[in-house]
């Protein structure tokens, strides 16, 4: 059978897990109940407690992870715990660009950001190994080396001649540079400190000039410079409080912008001006305008509906001729104009799966067979009404549609399962131990739904197939690399199915229709926006009701994602931080 | 001859990944004065590779020693490293405790012993880092973390699980002489997966030659810097949560580590670098290498490490050929694309790996993993090719241990794991020999022995005497001899 990168589950676990997981419904918005079946701690495994790290299958959450929704009348008391958050790779790179006006973005060669959900924001799934260290050093070294090449962009940081003006012009430089490297006032112990590597200049004959660079770097490798800290006044039990100006602001450019905040966000927080509920908003408004919330497309959206995974997509070229390098870089062209759209309209977020528009440039007019006008250029993305046509919303991307199969072919398994996963949040569990897989030849005469009938036949797979097969063939008409077809293997293809809630469908269209829905929809881009945002997993026991309560009160406006967004950032989830650990 | 700092701006055109053999090993042995205390010298690596074995034919044959036993026949091009070899079967690791994830968990404990917790970090030591410890200072380099990509899902546990299998984590020095390794808040050891970026950090070095006075003024600025950050730490220690100070902690760490380094003994500037990574090894997407641009990569990390061994720069390696779960093509060996033909086109590695009744997708895995095999050994003959300063193979004084996280492909066991140990240690293995211990009876473990008591057994070899080693490790394995 299909495998859908999970992983063979030991006997005795999985009757239970199927009966506590498999209950899912489409249409209805009810969750599976947490049954703990995934086995974390199965097995005298001796782990240590303390710590935050609050696994799958924590209080309040479904085997998966995912926060049990629902929607209280009023925001819960507590914002969650936090990990401390480190800078992560696009975060480096924005950050020093902004900083210091560099092209270089050394953070491409840092090793890896582990992700926490779909995120590289994650604290407690980000790590600072010591091969970390040694990439920071050296770009650190390489970013001030770099700005001295250039006396425009030095200017802007070395403010004074340190050969002249001694200790009192490099403090001067230092405390500067580091106020807006560190995104706060420097106290005065710490300007002192940054003066360390000018002193050491002094006695081991280095220039004034060597011994500024050096403390420069420093302030680099500084650990105010490299992550997001918010420090508590009683770090281990002290109650909720509202981030300070500057800790806010760092949340909020580097959730809406991926960068250090920018002069009028810094100047706010010097004035004690995001406090009010008006001054955040505004804020957000100014930024969410702003071209630079565009980082939002690559950062959030493109990890979310995991459209950065086209990259390293493998496609069989054999087999599938016409899928070359320029169609690929049009495919990831169209799905984040797409997501464009929604991040800059007042379109409920819904409409990403029964919206009748998309975006085509000239080749993809072709691979589409949509016609488009109006365009300058093969390369500009027009944007084409495809009502009456066979592509409505996310689900007839080209960019999904090809992330999902497999090189070869098609994965109806893949397709249903990413919309459970990251539509919906919901969670399909794994397959029973030692299922035959799904044999790779094709059969001449039998579509692959035909040939995956066991998944419904038997009773031990239909459970939890009939969550996910439905879906997937029901997309089968987009084939491995998301172009329309009637036929597969000679035989045609039956696109109708049924959900377990009983409503049919017949193709795409209509699918995509009944899945927007869905309540579970809205909830969930609520869901992942906050994880993005805030930096943490949602698996504490008051997250399921801030999705559903940030949720609802996003829908009650226009239901957009700026709208969630904005309600995301001037609730107290954001706001807001619960001192100490989570247990 | 060349004694010279290599500059930071040289580039050295290279036509292909084929490597210099560097210089007489009279030259090397005359520069490593300082090495004196960590003699004799004792490497460690381990060699990762991806989505199990095909146990249909990855099986030894015979027991015992010498001619009593064969190699599997899935690894023809291995025939002449046979005497270098010590192939252990009927290891457990984790299979007692399989749950939802197995690649996330088999590559957990993979050098841990340990069984990961979904989205958590609390780790223990994992074998390599308890060995570059013991080993502290003997080389600039503390220990090297390489691969090939950072594409590993989360499969239940997280990235850091598949994508990474060096993990440092608390370590206590208890008064009887022994280590222990207890779980505490760990850090994954992130790879470098860029072949420039690999080749910068090994050949163009973090420390300068000894006679330079300015270099050394740099040297001491560079301390300078570091010193400065590390007052913070104290400092912080009390306006932070355990766990925000266990993220900070590690930044200290890595501090201290780099200053370490930064006073180790320089390498010496006669030891002949590999050519620069050209551009064939170097594509911009690492995580989107396939087909040739994959191989390319693969083997110029093969010679990077059989020269940075060989130039001691560092003595500890973990190697992840890919990472767990990976999806990797292998259409552009050409036995895995006839195969692939017959199999409606599949010719990637997870894909493959679940063949379960499916004889053509099944032949797929099998080729894939007779090229794996055939592969690695083409780094174990440059291992054996080059000299070490002591006039030996660079086997000698060495062992590599070899595995995956999971057992049999299609099955994804985590017992009977078919493990190698490739090389002699300085004598301390004695290899050409297959060691069999029992697997389980149904589900009575008592007679099977684990990773844990293997890796106890391993670090006695390297000096570290622990008498438990993670989840059930209690026993040291007399494997080596």
């Amino acid at each position: 059978m299909e495998r859908v990168n999970q992983s063979l589950l030991a006997g005795a676990g999985v009757a239970l897990l199927l009966a506590g997981g498999c209950t899912g419904k489409i249409g209805m918005g009810s969750q599976p109940a947490s049954t703990g079946a995934t086995g974390s701690g199965t097995g005298g495994s001796s782990m240590a407690a303390g710590g935050t790290s609050p696994g799958a299958g924590g209080a309040g959450t479904t085997p998966s992870g995912n926060p049990v929704v629902t929607v209280p009348a009023s925001a819960p008391q507590s914002p969650g715990y936090m990990v401390v958050r480190r800078l992560n790779r696009p975060e480096y790179n924005n950050t020093v660009a902004d900083l210091l006006g560099t092209k270089l973005t050394p953070a491409d060669d840092f090793p890896g950001d582990d992700l926490g959900a779909e995120f590289d924001t994650v604290g407690s799934a980000l790590s600072t190994a010591p091969e970390y260290v040694v990439s920071y050093e050296s770009a650190a070294t390489a970013l001030i080396d770099d700005l001295y090449a250039d006396a425009t962009r030095l200017k802007n940081v070395v403010t004074c001649d340190v050969t002249t003006g001694g200790d009192a012009c490099a403090q001067t430089i230092l405390s500067a540079f580091a106020r807006r490297a560190w995104r706060r006032p420097v106290t005065a112990a710490e300007a002192q400190s940054l003066m360390a590597p000018v002193t050491a200049a002094k006695t081991l004959g280095a220039t004034p000039v060597d011994g500024l660079k050096a403390a420069l770097t420093g302030v680099l490798i500084s650990p105010f410079f490299l992550y997001k800290l918010e420090l508590d006044p009683d770090p281990l039990a002290g109650a909720v409080r509202r981030l300070n100006p500057y800790e806010l602001a760092t949340r909020l450019s580097y959730s809406l912008w991926s960068t250090m905040p920018d002069a009028t966000l810094s100047a706010a927080a010097d004035a004690g001006q995001l406090a009010t509920d008006d001054q955040v908003s505004a804020q957000v408004d100014r930024m969410l305008a702003d071209p630079r919330a565009d980082t939002l497309l690559d950062n959030f959206s493109a990890k979310w509906l995991d459209f950065v995974s086209l990259d390293s997509h493998d496609v069989d070229t054999m087999l599938y001729p016409s899928y070359t390098s320029d169609l690929e870089t049009s495919l990831k062209g169209e799905a984040r104009r797409y997501m464009q759209e929604f991040l800059h309209n007042p379109l409920n977020v819904t409409g990403i799966l029964n919206s009748r528009f998309t975006f085509i440039d000239a080749n993809l007019a072709t691979f589409y067979g949509l016609p488009r006008t109006g365009a300058t250029n093969d390369t500009d993305f027009i944007k084409v009404d495809t009502t009456g046509t066979e592509r409505q919303g996310l689900l007839t991307l080209g960019a999904f549609l090809t992330n999902t199969a497999y090189p070869n072919r098609t994965s109806p398994v893949r397709r249903g399962e990413y919309v459970f996963r990251r539509l919906l949040c919901d969670e399909v569990p794994a397959p029973p131990a030692n299922v035959p897989p799904l044999s790779e030849t094709a059969v001449v005469g039998q579509t692959l739904r035909q040939r995956m009938e066991a998944h419904r036949a038997n009773p031990a797979c239909s459970p939890c197939h009939n969550l996910m097969d439905p879906i997937g063939f029901g997309l089968e008409n987009y084939d491995g690399i998301g172009a329309y077809r009637t036929m597969d293997s000679g035989a045609p293809i039956d696109s109708s199915g049924t959900l377990p809630d009983g409503t049919t469908f017949n193709g795409a269209v209509q699918l995509g229709g009944i899945l927007a829905q869905d309540p579970r929809l809205p909830q969930c881009v609520t869901e992942k926006f906050m994880i993005f945002a805030i930096g943490r997993l949602l698996n504490q026991p008051n997250d399921g009701q801030w999705v559903g309560y940030l949720s609802a009160r996003a829908q009650a406006t226009d239901g957009s994602l700026p709208s969630i967004i904005r309600t995301v950032m001037l609730s107290d989830v954001f706001r807001s931080r619960q001192p100490g650990v989570s247990m | 001859m060349d004694t010279g700092r290599f500059s930071r701006r040289r580039f050295i055109t290279s036509a292909g990944v084929t490597l210099t053999l560097p210089m007489l090993p009279s030259l090397l042995w005359s520069r490593r004065a300082g090495a004196a205390t960590c003699a004799p010298v004792k490497r460690f690596m381990f060699y990762h590779y991806p989505n199990g074995n095909y146990m249909q034919t990855h099986v030894p044959t015979g027991a015992g020693t010498g001619d009593s036993w064969g190699l599997p026949p899935t690894m023809p091009t291995w025939v002449p490293l046979k005497p270098d070899i010590t192939f252990i079967t009927g290891l457990e690791n984790q299979q007692r405790r399989r749950q939802v994830g197995d690649h996330a968990l088999g590559a957990g404990a993979l050098l841990t012993a340990r069984m990961p917790t979904p989205n958590s970090q609390q780790m223990s030591m994992s074998v390599d880092q308890a060995i570059g410890d013991a080993q502290q200072g003997c080389r600039g380099i503390h220990s090297l973390q390489l691969g090939t990509g950072n594409g590993g899902p989360t499969d239940s546990f997280g990235t850091y699980f598949t994508r990474n299998i060096s993990w440092r984590a608390p370590s206590t020095a208890n008064a009887d002489g022994t280590m222990s390794f207890p779980v505490g808040a760990g850090t994954p050891l992130g790879k470098i997966i860029d072949a420039q970026t690999a080749f910068n950090r090994l050949f163009m070095g973090t420390s300068p030659t000894v006679s330079s006075a300015d270099a050394q003024m740099r040297l001491a600025l560079r301390k300078s810097v570091l010193d400065s950050v590390l007052p913070y730490q104290a400092s912080l220690k009390n306006q932070l949560n355990p766990a925000d100070s266990a993220k900070l902690d590690q930044l200290f760490t890595g501090i201290r580590s780099l200053e370490q380094e930064l006073q180790s003994t320089p390498v010496a500037g006669s030891c002949m670098p590999p050519a620069v990574p050209g551009a064939a090894v170097n594509p911009t997407d690492k995580n989107g290498l396939t087909g040739v641009d994959y191989k390319n990569q693969v083997d110029f990390m093969h010679s990077l490490m059989g020269i940075a061994f060989q130039c001691d720069i560092t003595r500890v390696i973990t190697f992840m050929l890919s990472d767990a779960v990976t999806s990797r093509n292998y259409n552009f060996v050409p036995a895995v694309a006839t195969a692939g033909a017959a199999a409606g086109g599949a010719t990637s590695d997870h894909q493959s790996s679940h063949y379960g009744t499916s004889a053509t997708l099944q032949e797929v895995y099998h080729q894939i993993s007779l090229y794996k095999m055939i592969w690695i050994s083409t780094f174990i003959q440059k291992m054996k090719s080059l000299v070490d300063a002591d006039g030996n193979d660079m086997l000698h004084n060495i062992a590599i241990v070899m595995s995956s996280e999971i057992g049999d492909g299609n099955r994804h066991n985590h017992d009977n794991l078919p493990t190698m140990v490739i090389g002699r240690l300085g004598g301390l293995v004695t290899p050409n020999r297959l060691v069999q211990y029992p697997n389980a009876t149904g589900s009575d473990y008592s007679n099977v022995k684990t990773y844990g008591d293997f890796y106890i057994g391993l670090l006695k070899l390297y000096g570290v005497n622990v008498t438990a080693f993670g989840n059930d490790g209690k026993e040291a394995l007399g494997w080596n001899a």
